[in-house]
Protein backbone atom coordinates (compact mmCIF):
# COMPACT_ATOMS: atom_id res chain seq x y z
CA UNK A 1 0.00 0.00 0.00
CA UNK A 2 3.08 2.09 0.99
CA UNK A 3 4.46 1.65 -2.43
CA UNK A 4 1.36 2.47 -4.10
CA UNK A 5 1.40 5.90 -2.00
CA UNK A 6 4.79 6.84 -3.11
CA UNK A 7 3.76 6.06 -7.07
CA UNK A 8 0.67 8.45 -6.59
CA UNK A 9 3.10 11.03 -5.35
CA UNK A 10 5.59 10.42 -7.66
CA UNK A 11 3.09 10.57 -10.27
CA UNK A 12 1.29 13.44 -9.19
CA UNK A 13 4.32 15.67 -8.54
CA UNK A 14 5.92 14.61 -12.21
CA UNK A 15 2.44 15.73 -13.95
CA UNK A 16 2.08 18.88 -11.98
CA UNK A 17 5.51 19.88 -13.23
CA UNK A 18 4.30 19.00 -16.79
CA UNK A 19 1.33 21.38 -16.66
CA UNK A 20 3.04 24.17 -15.45
CA UNK A 21 3.54 26.45 -18.00
CA UNK A 22 5.24 29.57 -18.20
CA UNK A 23 3.72 32.69 -18.97
CA UNK A 24 6.19 35.63 -18.93
CA UNK A 25 4.17 37.87 -20.56
CA UNK A 26 3.55 40.61 -17.87
CA UNK A 27 6.59 39.59 -15.98
CA UNK A 28 8.72 42.80 -16.33
CA UNK A 29 5.64 45.11 -14.68
CA UNK A 30 5.08 42.73 -12.03
CA UNK A 31 8.81 42.57 -10.96
CA UNK A 32 11.07 45.04 -12.60
CA UNK A 33 11.71 48.00 -10.37
CA UNK A 34 9.34 51.07 -11.53
CA UNK A 35 10.61 54.92 -11.60
CA UNK A 36 8.63 57.54 -10.20
CA UNK A 37 5.11 58.60 -11.63
CA UNK A 38 6.92 61.45 -13.78
CA UNK A 39 8.37 58.21 -16.14
CA UNK A 40 6.16 57.09 -18.97
CA UNK A 41 5.97 53.49 -19.35
CA UNK A 42 7.57 52.87 -22.71
CA UNK A 43 6.19 50.10 -25.08
CA UNK A 44 9.65 48.67 -25.96
CA UNK A 45 9.44 47.41 -22.57
CA UNK A 46 10.27 43.12 -22.83
CA UNK A 47 10.13 39.62 -20.92
CA UNK A 48 11.33 36.81 -22.28
CA UNK A 49 12.39 32.72 -21.21
CA UNK A 50 15.77 32.30 -20.58
CA UNK A 51 18.00 29.38 -19.57
CA UNK A 52 20.83 29.65 -17.12
CA UNK A 53 23.79 31.24 -18.74
CA UNK A 54 21.92 32.45 -21.68
CA UNK A 55 22.61 36.07 -23.62
CA UNK A 56 20.44 37.48 -26.08
CA UNK A 57 20.00 41.17 -27.61
CA UNK A 58 17.48 43.46 -28.73
CA UNK A 59 17.24 46.73 -30.33
CA UNK A 60 15.03 49.93 -29.34
CA UNK A 61 14.65 53.28 -30.46
CA UNK A 62 15.45 55.77 -27.28
CA UNK A 63 14.48 59.84 -27.95
CA UNK A 64 16.24 62.66 -26.56
CA UNK A 65 14.62 61.92 -23.30
CA UNK A 66 15.57 60.84 -19.92
CA UNK A 67 14.88 56.86 -19.77
CA UNK A 68 14.85 54.43 -16.48
CA UNK A 69 15.96 50.79 -17.66
CA UNK A 70 15.24 48.61 -14.84
CA UNK A 71 15.76 44.81 -15.16
CA UNK A 72 14.35 41.39 -12.56
CA UNK A 73 15.17 38.06 -13.58
CA UNK A 74 14.37 34.95 -11.72
CA UNK A 75 16.97 33.56 -8.82
CA UNK A 76 18.13 30.66 -10.77
CA UNK A 77 19.29 33.02 -13.82
CA UNK A 78 22.14 34.33 -11.51
CA UNK A 79 22.84 38.42 -11.81
CA UNK A 80 21.61 39.74 -15.03
CA UNK A 81 24.07 41.76 -16.68
CA UNK A 82 23.19 44.44 -18.87
CA UNK A 83 25.34 45.97 -21.63
CA UNK A 84 23.92 49.04 -23.52
CA UNK A 85 25.79 49.03 -27.29
CA UNK A 86 25.73 51.57 -30.08
CA UNK A 87 23.55 49.79 -32.95
CA UNK A 88 26.65 50.52 -34.93
CA UNK A 89 29.07 47.35 -36.55
CA UNK A 90 31.14 47.74 -33.88
CA UNK A 91 28.70 47.51 -31.31
CA UNK A 92 30.80 49.47 -29.07
CA UNK A 93 29.62 49.38 -25.18
CA UNK A 94 28.79 52.62 -23.93
CA UNK A 95 27.21 51.04 -20.67
CA UNK A 96 27.93 47.61 -18.80
CA UNK A 97 26.35 47.11 -14.99
CA UNK A 98 29.03 44.30 -14.20
CA UNK A 99 31.23 47.60 -13.45
CA UNK A 100 28.45 48.89 -11.19
CA UNK A 101 28.08 46.04 -9.15
CA UNK A 102 25.55 44.64 -11.31
CA UNK A 103 23.09 47.71 -10.55
CA UNK A 104 19.45 46.71 -11.95
CA UNK A 105 18.52 49.79 -13.17
CA UNK A 106 20.47 51.87 -15.67
CA UNK A 107 19.14 56.25 -15.45
CA UNK A 108 20.29 57.95 -18.26
CA UNK A 109 19.73 60.92 -20.08
CA UNK A 110 20.16 60.77 -24.04
CA UNK A 111 21.00 64.14 -25.83
CA UNK A 112 20.70 62.83 -29.96
CA UNK A 113 17.61 60.21 -31.09
CA UNK A 114 19.05 57.05 -31.68
CA UNK A 115 19.09 53.12 -31.57
CA UNK A 116 20.82 51.06 -29.16
CA UNK A 117 21.47 47.66 -28.51
CA UNK A 118 20.12 46.36 -24.85
CA UNK A 119 22.17 43.00 -24.32
CA UNK A 120 20.85 41.00 -21.30
CA UNK A 121 22.88 38.25 -20.31
CA UNK A 122 22.09 35.39 -16.94
CA UNK A 123 25.40 35.26 -15.53
CA UNK A 124 24.26 31.75 -13.79
CA UNK A 125 26.34 28.66 -15.12
CA UNK A 126 25.20 27.37 -18.61
CA UNK A 127 23.83 23.71 -18.05
CA UNK A 128 21.99 21.74 -20.72
CA UNK A 129 19.25 23.16 -21.64
CA UNK A 130 15.48 21.78 -21.13
CA UNK A 131 12.42 23.34 -20.72
CA UNK A 132 12.33 23.09 -17.04
CA UNK A 133 15.11 25.53 -17.09
CA UNK A 134 13.88 28.35 -18.94
CA UNK A 135 12.46 31.07 -16.52
CA UNK A 136 11.60 34.57 -16.84
CA UNK A 137 13.28 37.50 -17.46
CA UNK A 138 11.94 41.31 -17.63
CA UNK A 139 13.37 44.44 -18.88
CA UNK A 140 11.17 47.35 -18.04
CA UNK A 141 11.67 50.96 -19.94
CA UNK A 142 10.35 54.10 -19.00
CA UNK A 143 10.88 58.04 -20.38
CA UNK A 144 10.87 61.47 -19.61
CA UNK A 145 10.30 64.54 -20.98
CA UNK A 146 13.42 66.10 -18.99
CA UNK A 147 11.63 69.29 -19.41
CA UNK A 148 8.69 68.07 -17.34
CA UNK A 149 10.69 67.69 -14.29
CA UNK A 150 12.08 71.06 -14.11
CA UNK A 151 9.40 72.86 -11.78
CA UNK A 152 8.71 76.29 -11.60
CA UNK A 153 10.39 77.64 -8.11
CA UNK A 154 7.78 80.34 -6.45
CA UNK A 155 4.42 81.75 -6.74
CA UNK B 1 5.01 -9.17 -6.60
CA UNK B 2 5.16 -5.78 -4.74
CA UNK B 3 8.31 -5.24 -6.62
CA UNK B 4 6.93 -6.38 -9.87
CA UNK B 5 3.88 -4.17 -9.13
CA UNK B 6 6.11 -1.35 -8.79
CA UNK B 7 7.99 -1.34 -11.97
CA UNK B 8 4.60 -2.02 -13.93
CA UNK B 9 3.03 1.50 -12.39
CA UNK B 10 6.06 3.33 -13.01
CA UNK B 11 6.66 2.18 -16.24
CA UNK B 12 3.14 3.26 -16.98
CA UNK B 13 3.97 6.14 -15.25
CA UNK B 14 6.70 6.79 -17.77
CA UNK B 15 4.98 5.65 -20.57
CA UNK B 16 2.14 8.57 -19.99
CA UNK B 17 4.47 11.07 -19.19
CA UNK B 18 6.61 10.74 -22.14
CA UNK B 19 3.45 10.88 -24.32
CA UNK B 20 2.32 14.15 -22.70
CA UNK B 21 5.72 16.27 -23.07
CA UNK B 22 6.11 14.84 -26.59
CA UNK B 23 2.36 16.23 -27.38
CA UNK B 24 3.12 19.28 -25.62
CA UNK B 25 6.44 19.96 -27.68
CA UNK B 26 4.50 19.08 -30.95
CA UNK B 27 1.86 21.96 -30.05
CA UNK B 28 5.09 24.20 -29.49
CA UNK B 29 6.12 23.32 -33.18
CA UNK B 30 2.73 23.91 -34.71
CA UNK B 31 2.67 27.24 -32.67
CA UNK B 32 5.59 28.97 -33.71
CA UNK B 33 4.69 30.75 -36.34
CA UNK B 34 2.32 32.68 -33.67
CA UNK B 35 4.59 32.98 -30.85
CA UNK B 36 7.14 35.46 -31.18
CA UNK B 37 8.76 34.83 -27.48
CA UNK B 38 8.64 31.03 -27.99
CA UNK B 39 10.30 31.45 -31.48
CA UNK B 40 13.30 33.70 -30.14
CA UNK B 41 13.94 31.19 -27.05
CA UNK B 42 14.09 28.08 -29.31
CA UNK B 43 16.19 29.71 -31.60
CA UNK B 44 18.24 30.76 -28.56
CA UNK B 45 18.49 27.13 -27.13
CA UNK B 46 19.69 25.96 -30.18
CA UNK B 47 22.79 27.39 -29.47
CA UNK B 48 22.04 30.70 -32.04
CA UNK B 49 23.19 33.13 -29.67
CA UNK B 50 23.54 36.42 -32.14
CA UNK B 51 20.17 36.16 -32.81
CA UNK B 52 18.64 39.99 -32.18
CA UNK B 53 15.20 40.94 -32.35
CA UNK B 54 13.64 44.41 -32.65
CA UNK B 55 11.15 46.59 -30.52
CA UNK B 56 9.76 49.93 -31.32
CA UNK B 57 7.87 52.27 -29.79
CA UNK B 58 3.80 52.70 -29.51
CA UNK B 59 2.65 55.14 -32.24
CA UNK B 60 1.80 56.73 -28.98
CA UNK B 61 4.99 57.00 -27.77
CA UNK B 62 6.40 57.85 -31.17
CA UNK B 63 4.52 61.29 -31.57
CA UNK B 64 4.15 62.26 -28.07
CA UNK B 65 6.30 64.79 -29.13
CA UNK B 66 3.35 67.20 -31.28
CA UNK B 67 2.06 67.71 -27.50
CA UNK B 68 5.44 69.38 -26.60
CA UNK B 69 5.07 72.01 -29.41
CA UNK B 70 2.64 74.67 -28.05
CA UNK B 71 2.78 76.05 -32.05
CA UNK B 72 0.96 73.25 -33.26
CA UNK B 73 -2.64 74.07 -33.56
CA UNK B 74 -5.02 70.98 -34.10
CA UNK B 75 -6.70 70.42 -37.65
CA UNK B 76 -10.16 68.34 -37.55
CA UNK B 77 -9.70 67.23 -41.54
CA UNK B 78 -6.44 65.01 -41.06
CA UNK B 79 -8.22 62.52 -39.12
CA UNK B 80 -9.63 59.15 -41.26
CA UNK B 81 -13.92 60.34 -41.29
CA UNK B 82 -15.75 57.10 -39.29
CA UNK B 83 -17.83 57.07 -42.69
CA UNK B 84 -14.91 54.96 -44.22
CA UNK B 85 -15.48 52.11 -42.00
CA UNK B 86 -17.72 50.44 -44.41
CA UNK B 87 -14.69 50.25 -47.03
CA UNK B 88 -12.91 48.04 -45.14
CA UNK B 89 -14.21 44.64 -45.82
CA UNK B 90 -11.37 42.30 -45.52
CA UNK B 91 -8.93 41.03 -42.94
CA UNK B 92 -5.75 42.96 -44.62
CA UNK B 93 -7.67 46.55 -44.36
CA UNK B 94 -9.50 45.97 -41.29
CA UNK B 95 -6.08 45.45 -39.48
CA UNK B 96 -4.25 48.81 -41.45
CA UNK B 97 -7.74 50.84 -40.33
CA UNK B 98 -7.64 49.83 -36.64
CA UNK B 99 -4.15 51.02 -37.08
CA UNK B 100 -5.40 54.00 -38.37
CA UNK B 101 -7.94 54.87 -36.18
CA UNK B 102 -5.88 54.25 -33.18
CA UNK B 103 -3.32 57.14 -34.00
CA UNK B 104 -6.13 59.21 -34.87
CA UNK B 105 -7.58 58.73 -31.82
CA UNK B 106 -3.94 58.53 -29.72
CA UNK B 107 -3.84 62.53 -32.01
CA UNK B 108 -7.29 63.84 -30.48
CA UNK B 109 -6.42 62.88 -26.91
CA UNK B 110 -3.02 64.40 -27.04
CA UNK B 111 -4.91 67.67 -28.04
CA UNK B 112 -7.38 66.32 -25.54
CA UNK B 113 -10.36 67.15 -28.32
CA UNK B 114 -12.37 64.48 -27.10
CA UNK B 115 -15.71 65.95 -29.02
CA UNK B 116 -15.67 63.02 -31.67
CA UNK B 117 -13.90 60.14 -29.60
CA UNK B 118 -16.40 58.36 -28.83
CA UNK B 119 -17.62 57.88 -32.25
CA UNK B 120 -13.40 56.38 -32.70
CA UNK B 121 -14.07 54.63 -29.79
CA UNK B 122 -17.14 53.43 -31.42
CA UNK B 123 -15.03 52.42 -34.82
CA UNK B 124 -12.11 51.09 -33.11
CA UNK B 125 -14.47 48.45 -31.19
CA UNK B 126 -16.15 47.58 -34.53
CA UNK B 127 -12.99 46.59 -35.94
CA UNK B 128 -11.21 44.83 -32.66
CA UNK B 129 -15.06 42.54 -32.86
CA UNK B 130 -14.17 42.09 -36.46
CA UNK B 131 -10.34 40.75 -36.69
CA UNK B 132 -11.14 38.91 -33.21
CA UNK B 133 -9.54 41.15 -30.91
CA UNK B 134 -11.60 39.74 -27.53
CA UNK B 135 -10.65 42.69 -24.81
CA UNK B 136 -11.33 41.51 -20.93
CA UNK B 137 -14.02 43.94 -19.69
CA UNK B 138 -14.71 45.68 -22.89
CA UNK B 139 -18.50 46.27 -22.09
CA UNK B 140 -17.65 47.46 -18.13
CA UNK B 141 -15.02 49.92 -20.69
CA UNK B 142 -17.12 51.00 -22.87
CA UNK B 143 -19.75 51.94 -20.48
CA UNK B 144 -17.49 53.68 -18.50
CA UNK B 145 -16.46 55.71 -21.21
CA UNK B 146 -20.17 56.49 -22.24
CA UNK B 147 -20.53 57.87 -18.17
CA UNK B 148 -17.47 60.66 -18.81
CA UNK B 149 -18.43 61.70 -22.47
CA UNK B 150 -18.92 64.94 -20.84
CA UNK B 151 -15.27 64.67 -18.42
CA UNK B 152 -13.03 65.43 -21.09
CA UNK B 153 -9.75 64.90 -18.43
CA UNK B 154 -11.30 61.51 -17.83
CA UNK B 155 -12.11 60.85 -21.13
CA UNK B 156 -8.31 61.58 -22.63
CA UNK B 157 -7.48 59.00 -19.90
CA UNK B 158 -9.93 56.52 -21.04
CA UNK B 159 -9.29 56.98 -24.48
CA UNK B 160 -5.49 56.07 -23.93
CA UNK B 161 -5.67 53.01 -22.23
CA UNK B 162 -8.12 51.90 -24.79
CA UNK B 163 -5.43 51.80 -27.03
CA UNK B 164 -2.77 50.41 -24.19
CA UNK B 165 -5.27 47.77 -23.59
CA UNK B 166 -5.56 46.69 -27.66
CA UNK B 167 -2.52 46.59 -28.02
CA UNK B 168 -1.65 44.32 -24.34
CA UNK B 169 -4.09 41.69 -25.53
CA UNK B 170 -2.06 41.29 -29.09
CA UNK B 171 0.81 41.08 -27.25
CA UNK B 172 -0.45 38.82 -24.73
CA UNK B 173 -2.42 36.79 -27.06
CA UNK B 174 1.18 35.93 -29.37
CA UNK B 175 -0.50 38.00 -32.05
CA UNK B 176 2.75 39.54 -32.98
CA UNK B 177 1.65 39.47 -36.83
CA UNK B 178 -1.39 41.43 -35.96
CA UNK B 179 0.44 43.90 -33.97
CA UNK B 180 3.43 44.77 -36.56
CA UNK B 181 0.26 45.41 -39.04
CA UNK B 182 -1.78 47.69 -36.97
CA UNK B 183 1.53 49.29 -35.77
CA UNK B 184 2.68 49.91 -39.69
CA UNK B 185 -0.97 52.13 -40.66
CA UNK B 186 -0.41 54.02 -37.19
CA UNK B 187 2.81 54.51 -38.13
CA UNK B 188 1.92 55.77 -41.34
CA UNK B 189 -0.97 57.65 -39.78
CA UNK B 190 1.14 59.53 -37.05
CA UNK B 191 3.82 60.58 -39.87
CA UNK B 192 0.80 61.85 -41.81
CA UNK B 193 -0.41 64.26 -39.35
CA UNK B 194 2.70 65.29 -38.24
CA UNK B 195 3.82 66.25 -41.33
CA UNK B 196 0.89 67.97 -41.95
CA UNK B 197 0.61 70.06 -38.60
CA UNK B 198 3.80 71.62 -39.61
CA UNK B 199 3.01 74.63 -41.56
CA UNK B 200 6.25 75.70 -43.09
CA UNK B 201 9.60 74.53 -43.50
CA UNK B 202 12.20 75.60 -41.32
CA UNK B 203 15.94 74.20 -40.76
CA UNK B 204 15.83 74.13 -37.42
CA UNK B 205 12.02 73.30 -36.69
CA UNK B 206 11.95 71.07 -33.58
CA UNK B 207 9.21 69.02 -34.90
CA UNK B 208 10.78 68.26 -38.61
CA UNK B 209 13.66 67.39 -36.60
CA UNK B 210 11.69 64.14 -34.39
CA UNK B 211 9.72 63.70 -37.71
CA UNK B 212 13.00 63.02 -39.92
CA UNK B 213 14.08 60.83 -36.51
CA UNK B 214 11.28 58.32 -36.76
CA UNK B 215 13.55 56.85 -39.36
CA UNK B 216 15.03 54.99 -36.31
CA UNK B 217 11.26 53.47 -35.28
CA UNK B 218 10.39 52.60 -39.19
CA UNK B 219 13.83 50.59 -39.10
CA UNK B 220 13.14 48.77 -35.99
CA UNK B 221 9.15 47.66 -36.82
CA UNK B 222 10.52 46.95 -40.97
CA UNK B 223 12.91 44.21 -39.13
CA UNK B 224 10.51 43.03 -36.83
CA UNK B 225 7.71 42.86 -39.41
CA UNK B 226 10.33 40.87 -41.83
CA UNK B 227 9.88 37.80 -39.27
CA UNK B 228 6.22 37.57 -40.45
CA UNK B 229 6.75 38.47 -44.15
CA UNK B 230 5.48 35.08 -45.17
CA UNK B 231 2.53 36.59 -44.24
CA UNK B 232 0.60 38.27 -47.06
CA UNK B 233 -1.28 40.93 -45.08
CA UNK B 234 2.51 41.46 -43.64
CA UNK B 235 3.93 41.91 -46.61
CA UNK B 236 1.30 44.34 -47.62
CA UNK B 237 2.43 46.42 -44.98
CA UNK B 238 5.87 45.88 -45.08
CA UNK B 239 6.16 47.54 -48.36
CA UNK B 240 4.24 50.15 -47.59
CA UNK B 241 6.68 51.19 -44.67
CA UNK B 242 9.40 50.11 -47.37
CA UNK B 243 7.94 52.95 -49.63
CA UNK B 244 8.20 55.44 -47.23
CA UNK B 245 11.46 54.15 -45.54
CA UNK B 246 13.61 54.38 -49.16
CA UNK B 247 12.83 58.14 -48.59
CA UNK B 248 14.54 58.32 -45.43
CA UNK B 249 17.51 56.96 -46.55
CA UNK B 250 17.88 59.22 -48.92
CA UNK B 251 18.72 61.52 -46.02
CA UNK B 252 21.87 62.81 -45.23
CA UNK B 253 23.73 61.41 -41.95
CA UNK B 254 26.40 63.16 -40.54
CA UNK B 255 28.63 62.52 -37.64
CA UNK B 256 29.19 65.06 -35.35
CA UNK B 257 30.75 63.50 -32.36
CA UNK B 258 31.71 60.22 -31.57
CA UNK B 259 28.58 58.67 -28.71
CA UNK B 260 30.00 58.79 -25.30
CA UNK B 261 28.50 58.50 -21.73
CA UNK B 262 29.45 60.63 -19.24
CA UNK B 263 27.80 61.58 -16.08
CA UNK B 264 26.54 65.33 -15.52
CA UNK B 265 27.09 67.81 -12.27
CA UNK B 266 23.91 65.70 -10.73
CA UNK B 267 25.39 62.63 -11.19
CA UNK B 268 23.48 61.07 -14.02
CA UNK B 269 24.58 59.20 -17.19
CA UNK B 270 24.15 61.78 -20.34
CA UNK B 271 24.51 60.22 -23.46
CA UNK B 272 26.00 62.44 -25.86
CA UNK B 273 27.28 62.71 -29.25
CA UNK B 274 26.31 60.35 -32.08
CA UNK B 275 24.66 61.03 -35.71
CA UNK B 276 22.22 63.56 -37.07
CA UNK B 277 20.28 63.01 -39.91
CA UNK B 278 19.58 66.03 -41.90
CA UNK B 279 17.89 66.92 -45.17
CA UNK B 280 16.50 69.74 -47.18
CA UNK B 281 12.93 71.65 -48.07
CA UNK B 282 12.85 69.41 -51.01
CA UNK B 283 13.56 65.78 -49.22
CA UNK B 284 11.07 67.15 -46.50
CA UNK B 285 8.43 67.60 -49.11
CA UNK B 286 9.24 64.26 -51.06
CA UNK B 287 8.99 62.51 -47.71
CA UNK B 288 5.21 64.55 -46.83
CA UNK B 289 3.61 63.44 -50.81
CA UNK B 290 5.11 60.08 -50.19
CA UNK B 291 3.46 59.68 -46.95
CA UNK B 292 0.45 61.18 -48.29
CA UNK B 293 0.07 58.81 -50.89
CA UNK B 294 1.02 55.49 -49.17
CA UNK B 295 -1.80 56.66 -46.07
CA UNK B 296 -4.43 57.71 -49.10
CA UNK B 297 -4.41 54.15 -50.58
CA UNK B 298 -4.97 52.64 -47.27
CA UNK B 299 -7.59 55.14 -46.16
CA UNK B 300 -9.63 54.61 -49.18
CA UNK B 301 -8.64 50.94 -49.36
CA UNK B 302 -6.80 51.19 -52.92
CA UNK B 303 -4.06 48.89 -52.05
Amino acid sequence: MKTYKIVFLISFTLFSFSAISQDCTNYHSEKCKWADDSFLYSRQSKSALYTPGMSSEFVITVYDEEYYISIKGDKSLGKIRIRVKEDNEEKTVLYDNSKYKYEDFFYFLNENTRNLIIEVSSEANKKFSSSADRNCLGVLIEFRNENSTKKEIGF
Amino acid sequence: MKTKSFYFILAIIVFIGSISLSCKSRVENEDTTDIDSQAITDSLLAGNENLVFYSFPSSQEMFSFIKKDAKLIYRTDLVNSTENLSKYIDTRSKNLALGIYLADLSYMTLFNKTSNAYEYIDVITKLSNDLRINLPFQESFLERIKDNLSNEDSLVSISDQYSTKIVDYLLQNNKDKMLSNITSASYIEGLYIALNLVEDYSDDNTVIKRIVEQKHSFTNLIKYSKKYQYDENTNTAIDLLTQIYNVFEKFNVIEESKSTIERDENNRMVLKGGKKIVISENEYNELKQIVTEVRNKIVENKL
